[in-house]
């Protein structure tokens, strides 16, 4: 608002008596200020004089009577707007009373008469015209009248058993397009649900589910012996190599290769672990495995394959002997251009693997003093080792920031084949009977 | 002993006529002096005037007090009044009362007089002022409707700038504003019998 306007309403306000004390004080200053704003006013006042002086007219002495007889005449326009409706009614009443063979009235309501009282029916007309609108619905219904060249009537029975075929059809066409729904809906989420990522098949198919579940206050010996009595292995093998198992359990049907003692089945095991391996040469890499197995006599072993392209061995033993184990494999690792690691616990339902992991992270996984860890661990190297560019991120992981991810888990920056320390080996588990042994299953095969 | 409105109204929605009846008695003569100022014409204000009334008769049942009788009714007047004058903008312009042109001359005279000598109105001069008062109400033809209806509502009928809000459903502001700019054009109307 500019002071032009503003100052107007400042002085109408003032000859309205419609200002406030703050703005009363306003104005007396500008109008001290300013005689040009005084003659104004003055103005402004003659024109509200003038303005008032305008005669006071009077309405017609018959006003009272006018209005009366408009209101009448209002009245008489419904009434007759009411008797129009009812006629029309009537008229409908009379028409539908001839098509159904019923009398005036026995059905439909005419609007100003007391309804019949309800019954099991559908609605009648009357109520049709409750809440469709009665004019439309009158027209309507002539209009169909209209248009059926001839009516027919029907029994009673015909149109109650026409009124379930109805009924049967609304719910019969509900119901499907409820399945419908249902079925879009499924194939909606088959389409959106994420694909789990193809990871390679581990050469030996571990089951998700457990042989037998183990106490939280079991003891070694029950756990163990409890173990020994399940028939049937956790790990199932490939078809080919069933009969391999076979043949080396049973010395009368093949002659097995160097067993140092009896091999306990993988079954017993909480944690199972493959090792596959891709070699320069597949034999050399097997002789030297033989040869670390001959220097560790005090691990149990299968031979499940052994071929000149590949070669495939199963090792039960505990979680301390498997560590120096590893730190054997240290010597062998030159052979081996490739290499991953699929870990299969309890907890972790299907395996996890490792790509292209190295003695180092093998050793971290392995050493975790329990399953969760584990699994914990094999996850953090699986997306270490598929991640181009997690290096930079973890920089923040080795300074321990994060936590909660790997706590124990060292995280190698640079070296491919690490030395395990006496140090590292400080951390094997201790009171876990039930993790105290695991299965380990190492697979060589060719690099082609 | 004079019946407030609200009294009446609650009478007249219990089905009392005769509350009615008293009402319009009441109101009617302002109600068409405001119509006849705003609309110009003797015939069409009695009708709207009617009209009102009828109105008001129909929704007396739904009226909950909530602003005074007073300005509701004043609020359906003045909206049917403007509608019909709106209406009647688009089909033809009505034509000032044909006064001859010595009467005009003479009235003319009167308030230059009457404006330039600063004289203060003088209530023994009933006809003459009413003469000044009609030449004032053909000059206010010329403002637009709106102009018009708040300053008669203002100046005539006396209302304050709260109740003028109330019956052209107005925020207080723009009734000010709107006051302040009709009497400013008006005045401008006026300005040649200053010079």
């Amino acid at each position: 608002m500019n002071d032009e306007a503003y100052i107007n309403e400042l002085l109408n306000g003032y000859i309205d008596d419609e200002l406030t004390t703050r703005q009363q004080t306003e104005l007396k200053r500008l109008l001290l200020n300013d005689p040009g704003l005084a003659e104004k006013l003055d103005r402004m006042q003659r024109c509200q004089q003038l303005v008032k002086m305008a005669p006071m007219e009077k309405a017609p002495d018959d006003m009272l009577d006018r209005v009366k007889s408009a209101m009448t005449v209002k009245a008489r326009q419904k009434t007759q707007q009411k008797t129009e409706q009812k006629t029309e009614t009537r008229s409908i009443v009379d028409i539908l009373a001839s098509d159904e063979g019923l009398t005036a009235g026995s059905v439909i309501a005419a609007p100003d008469e007391p309804a019949p009282a309800p019954a099991a029916r559908p609605l009648t007309f009357g109520e049709i015209f409750k809440t469709a609108g009665k004019a439309k619905v009158t027209k309507q219904l002539q209009k169909i009248k209209a248009d059926i060249p001839e009516h027919v009537e029907k029994p009673q029975e015909e149109k109650r058993e026409s009124v379930i075929a109805y009924a049967f059809r609304r719910y019969a066409s509900t119901a499907a397009l409820f399945a419908l729904l249902i079925l879009l809906v499924f194939v909606v989420v088959k389409i959106v649900a994420p694909v789990e990522s193809s990871k390679p098949e581990p050469y030996v198919q571990m089951t998700s589910e457990p042989r037998f579940t183990i106490p939280e206050d079991a003891s070694v010996e029950s756990v163990l012996n409890e173990a020994e009595v399940a028939k049937e292995p956790a790990i199932k093998l490939p078809a080919a190599l069933e009969n391999d198992l076979t043949a080396t359990e049973n010395p009368a049907a093949a002659q097995p290769e160097e067993t140092t003692t009896p091999a306990v089945p993988a079954k017993t095991l909480r944690s199972s672990f493959q090792l596959n391996l891709i070699a320069k040469d597949s034999l050399i890499a097997e002789n030297q495995l033989k040869a670390l197995l001959r220097d560790n006599p005090e691990i149990k072993y299968q031979v499940l394959e052994s071929q000149p392209q590949s070669a495939a061995y199963s090792l039960d033993l505990k979680l301390e002997q498997l560590n120096t184990f590893l730190m054997g494999m240290e010597n062998l690792w030159d052979n081996f251009t490739d290499a991953s690691l699929a870990v299969q616990t309890d907890k972790a339902g299907k395996p996890i693997v490792v790509q292209g992991a190295n003695l180092s992270q093998i050793a971290a996984i392995t050493e975790q003093q329990n399953e969760e860890k584990r699994i914990k661990a094999a996850n953090y190297y699986a997306m270490l080792n598929n991640v181009e560019n997690f290096w930079a991120e973890s920089e923040d992981m080795t300074d321990n920031k994060t936590g909660d991810i790997l706590d124990n888990v060292p995280i190698p920056k640079t070296v491919i084949k690490p030395v395990l320390t006496s140090d590292e080996h400080a951390d094997t588990p201790t009171g876990d009977s039930t993790e105290a042994r695991v299965s380990l299953t190492i697979v060589i095969s060719m690099d082609n | 002993m004079k019946v407030d409105d609200r009294t009446l109204v609650h009478q007249s929605q219990q089905g009392d006529f005769k509350a009615l009846e008293a009402l319009i008695v009441r109101y009617q003569d302002r109600i068409y002096n405001v119509i006849k100022k705003i609309c110009a014409n003797s015939e069409d204000s009695a009708e709207l005037t009617q009209q009102t009334f009828v109105k008001v008769i129909e929704n007396i049942k739904n009226f909950e007090c909530k602003s005074s009788f007073y300005t509701w009714v004043f609020r359906i007047a003045v909206n049917l009044t403007l509608t019909f004058c709106k209406k009647r903008s688009k089909t033809k312009i009505y034509s000032l009362n044909a006064a001859s042109e010595e009467e005009l001359s003479r009235t003319n005279n009167s308030l230059q007089v009457f404006l330039r000598n600063k004289k203060s109105v003088d209530p023994s001069k009933a006809a003459e002022n009413q003469e000044l008062g009609e030449l004032v109400m053909e000059k206010m033809k010329i403002l637009t409707d709106e102009h018009r209806t708040v300053l008669i509502l203002r100046d005539i009928e006396g209302m304050s700038y709260s109740q003028i809000a109330q019956a052209l459903d107005l925020e207080l502001g723009t009734v000010r504003s709107r006051i302040s700019r009709a009497r400013e054009n008006l005045r401008k109307v006026l300005e040649e019998f200053w010079v």
